[in-house]
């Protein structure tokens, strides 16, 4: 085990070089200009942007610019942003906090419920409830989810009046400790819920799909027929199996998590990196752009070494072929 | 007799269009209370000198003056500047300081300021203002409270831009030797004279900006606190003032299909015409074929459904256009130039033109191919380019439609004018001088959001430089009546809308929309539920 973890961990830098390589490229390649969506939107004076351009050194060939770039996070430095004037890797740092609690929350909830609405579903295939999951999960992968944000603000904060519209907390009233937590968890709620209802659904119609295979294995009916009851056989004998699958969609999930939170820290106004990233695509802010994009494609490698990590635990067949 | 009734109409809607503040002038003004606006991101700067970003002046413009802010009929009004005066040539303007202001960390403000600033600072650094200095050849501080700025020729919008807006004054004990671009108090920490100061900025959430106790205006202002929250979906900001969470929303962060919407919503005040006014303006670019024939131009805009537009594109917030000079900048604005009815919507008369031009219909009934060119991002442009598509149809012309994103458009339609036509948003910024000449005179280095026709016409050139320098109003106003009816006949570019812009706030709160920039002045501001002392 401990070798496969090693094998996996050195497979990490070279993976994150072309990451490095191919972001930064594509970045690059892509008309626009920085300095000019910098000045503003009035014809500003040549001296003042080729000032603009050699301060960020951007009147340096590509290659060298690649070059010193690739240095520079080899360092650790991520580089400084034209738009904020800051450090990149500071910028980051203070946004990706929001981000992970609300990845993480609508990770876990998506996962939970969703694997719970899938075995519900796998025990009476084609029942009535089934059904309702069933139909249920397909609109709710198909539901795009800037609209879903809009209409929850909508129904609970509008409407209702129940949970906040935006940010992460309330602006009038200043709450400590607990008051604060759970300020931070009701604003919580709604974006969480919209950016998991798409993964929720995923993970509900996999998890069916899985338990509704090993449930017709022969070591289930086996199971069934030594007198195991419904609840053991279903939680000891045939989950355990039908988990890998949903196991490496959650892993894959990270990522689509993250990207979504761009679109979902928008319309909930959760100051995470999501919003960052937006503002810095439209900016041509390369230097923000690149560190968020390392930051993230980062947290997906590990993720799915995590995930690796936990099948080859589950699963002694992937650990025995490294 | 004729133009008498018409000019008494015209009186009439102007005076119900007029604002009304006799609700806010009733009432005593209260203490207390936060006001949330929104904004659309994270200011990119806190210093107001150095950028013309809409989040960070909206911010900065809380903390921070100009030597004189613009009333509602754009006439320069005291902030910093106690008082001035412009000597008859226009080539001296001297600034009497007020003498009671303090910088929010104690230090007095004085003349010193306000020196380093111009020659330092705006001169160098601010994207627009930059230009204004390129007239000024000097700026001295004879003594702590009064600054006076000579020119080498007279720059008749100088005063104008003394705002906020387009000069905000720095402290120059905390800028002076440091690398202004990169100075910390930009991103943290400002220290300004404004009526609200430095709170915290919880990044991508919110900025919080607590009263000033020590602001030179006595008793204001009075509110406690202003906070900037940050709401970057525009439907999502609507609903969030909708919901209580939000109390100001300033044009250009506004969703305008919402505006009727809000109008029927009693906790909801809606403001028409509240800041310098902006135009839609369609560009030709003069240097490709046919459209290097005036008379296809003319024969474009009389093929295009403009009232049309106004209610699709733009909701009926604006006007048709008249002329390359907003009618909302009436001092300088032709009457005699109306293209309403020099370029009414008239495909078969568009169509005769086109004929007379020798552009003959093809086989498939097409005259000729353009691609029309705009920012995908950009409000309005999209319902503009599908009537456009649309009405040209009937021409023979046929049009595609090339949505880009904000940067490419710059790239495709300023430095490689690689379009045919292209729909751009302009702002006038209160005067033809900072913000219309840039469209029309020659301009062949690919500047962005200047003239990228191609059109260069030196007696166009000349008028504009004219009325830019001369220093009595008249004179300026005679340049620009000619420019104007030069530009209609040539027609490089068509005006397509002169828009209005729209704020909303929390009917909550009194004493909005007391200046006409944009970032407003927000000492004056007081809310209904407020303490009835300090």
């Amino acid at each position: 085990m401990a070798r496969y973890i090693l094998v996996r961990l050195l497979q990490i830098p070279p993976v994150l070089f072309g990451l490095v390589t191919v972001i930064w490229l594509v970045v690059r390649l892509a008309p626009g200009d920085p300095v000019l969506a910098l000045v503003g939107d009035f014809p500003a004076p040549d001296e003042y942007v080729r000032k603009v351009r050699a301060e960020f050194g951007l009147d340096r060939s590509l290659p060298e610019q690649y070059l010193r770039y690739v240095a520079a996070v080899a360092r650790g430095d991520l580089g400084f942003s034209f738009v904020f004037r800051r450090p990149v890797l500071a910028l980051v740092l203070e946004r990706a906090g929001a981000t992970a609690l609300l990845t993480a929350t609508a990770l876990a909830f998506a996962s939970l419920v969703g694997v719970a609405l899938g075995i519900l579903a796998a025990r009476r295939p084609f029942s009535i409830l089934d059904g309702l999951i069933s139909g249920g999960s397909v609109v709710g992968f198909s539901v795009p989810v800037f609209w879903l944000g809009q209409l929850l603000i909508l129904v609970f904060a509008v409407t209702l009046g129940w949970l906040p519209a935006q940010g992460m907390v309330s602006l009038r009233v200043s709450s400590e400790g607990w008051a604060r937590l759970w300020d931070i968890a009701l604003h919580l709620i709604l974006p969480a819920a919209a950016l998991a209802l798409r993964f929720l659904a995923m993970t509900a119609r996999l998890a069916r799909a899985s338990m509704l295979e090993v449930l017709g294995r022969d070591y289930v009916r086996t199971a069934q027929a030594k007198g195991a009851s419904a609840v053991r056989v279903l939680f000891a004998h045939a989950f355990p199996n039908a988990a890998l699958p949903v196991l490496t969609l959650i892993g894959y999930n990270v990522g689509f998590l993250l990207a979504g939170s761009a679109l979902v820290e928008t319309v909930f106004g959760w100051p995470g990196m999501g919003r960052l990233l937006y503002d810095s695509v439209f900016a041509r802010d390369f230097p923000v752009l690149l560190g968020i994009m390392i930051v993230v494609s980062l947290t997906v490698v590990l993720a799915n070494l995590v995930t690796d990590l936990l099948y080859a635990y589950f699963d002694p067949r992937i650990r025995y072929r490294t | 007799m004729r133009r008498t009734v018409f000019a008494l109409a015209l009186g009439m809607m102007l005076a119900a269009l007029a604002p009304r503040p006799a609700a806010a002038q009733s009432e005593t003004p209260r203490y207390g209370g936060t006001l949330v606006f929104s904004i659309g991101t994270n200011p990119e700067t806190l210093n107001p000198a150095v950028t013309t970003g809409v989040e960070a002046l909206g911010v900065a413009c809380k903390m921070f003056n100009g030597l004189v802010y613009l009333d509602r009929d754009w006439n320069p009004q005291p902030e910093l500047a106690r008082s001035w005066t412009v000597s008859r040539d226009g080539l001296r303007i001297a600034f009497a300081l007020q003498p009671t202001v303090k910088w929010h960390d104690g230090q007095p403000f004085t003349s010193a300021d306000v020196k380093f600033t111009m020659e330092e600072v705006l001169a160098k650094f601010h994207p627009r203002t930059r230009l204004a200095f390129v007239n000024v050849e000097g700026v001295d501080a004879p003594d702590p409270l009064t600054v006076v700025v000579r020119f080498k020729k007279a720059y008749a919008p100088f005063l104008h831009q003394m705002t906020c807006q387009e000069a905000a004054i720095l402290p120059k004990h905390l800028y002076q030797g440091t690398d202004i671009l990169k100075n910390p108090r930009n991103s943290d920490n400002p220290v300004g004279t404004g009526p609200f100061k430095w709170g915290r900025w919880v990044r991508g959430d919110f900025i919080e900006m607590p009263r000033n106790d020590q602001y030179f205006r006595p008793g204001l202002p009075y509110l406690d606190k202003v906070i900037a929250k940050i709401t970057p979906d525009a439907p999502a900001r609507v609903l969030a003032l909708e919901a209580g969470e939000v109390d100001y929303i300033q044009s250009y962060f506004l969703l305008k299909q919402e505006v009727a919407r809000l109008r029927q919503n009693a906790s909801v005040q809606v403001k028409q015409d509240t800041d310098l006014p902006g135009t839609f303006i369609m560009f030709f670019n003069t240097q490709k074929k046919p459209l290097d024939d005036k008379r296809v131009r003319q024969a474009l805009a009389r093929g295009t459904n403009r009232p049309q537009m106004l209610e699709q594109a733009v909701f009926g917030l604006g006007s048709v256009a008249k002329s390359a000079i907003h009618v909302a900048l009436g001092w300088a604005y032709n009457p005699a130039v109306d293209y309403t009815k020099l370029y009414p919507y008239d495909p078969a008369k568009a169509n005769a033109l086109l004929d007379q031009a020798g552009l003959k219909r093809g086989p498939d009934g097409t005259r000729f191919k353009v691609r029309l060119v705009y920012n995908v991002a950009q409000a309005g442009l999209n319902a503009m380019a599908e009537l456009a598509r649309n009405d040209w149809k009937a021409l023979g012309v046929e049009v595609t439609a090339e949505p880009v994103e904000f940067q490419v458009t710059i790239d495709r339609v300023f430095t490689k004018r690689d379009y045919e036509v292209t729909l751009q948003p302009y702002t006038t910024a209160g005067d033809p001088a900072i913000g219309i000449a840039r469209a029309y005179v020659t301009m062949n280095d690919g500047r962005p959001f200047t003239n990228p026709t191609g059109y260069s016409n030196p007696k166009v050139d000349d008028l504009f430089a004219q009325a830019a320098t001369a220093p009595q109003r008249d004179d300026r106003r005679k340049a620009y009546f000619e420019v104007q009816r030069i530009i209609a006949d040539d027609l490089p570019a068509l005006v397509l809308i002169d828009r209005t812009e729209v704020d909303v706030a929390s009917a909550k709160f009194r004493g909005l929309w007391q200046s006409a920039e944009p970032y407003d002045l927000w000492d004056r501001v007081w809310w209904t539920g407020g303490r009835t002392s300090r």
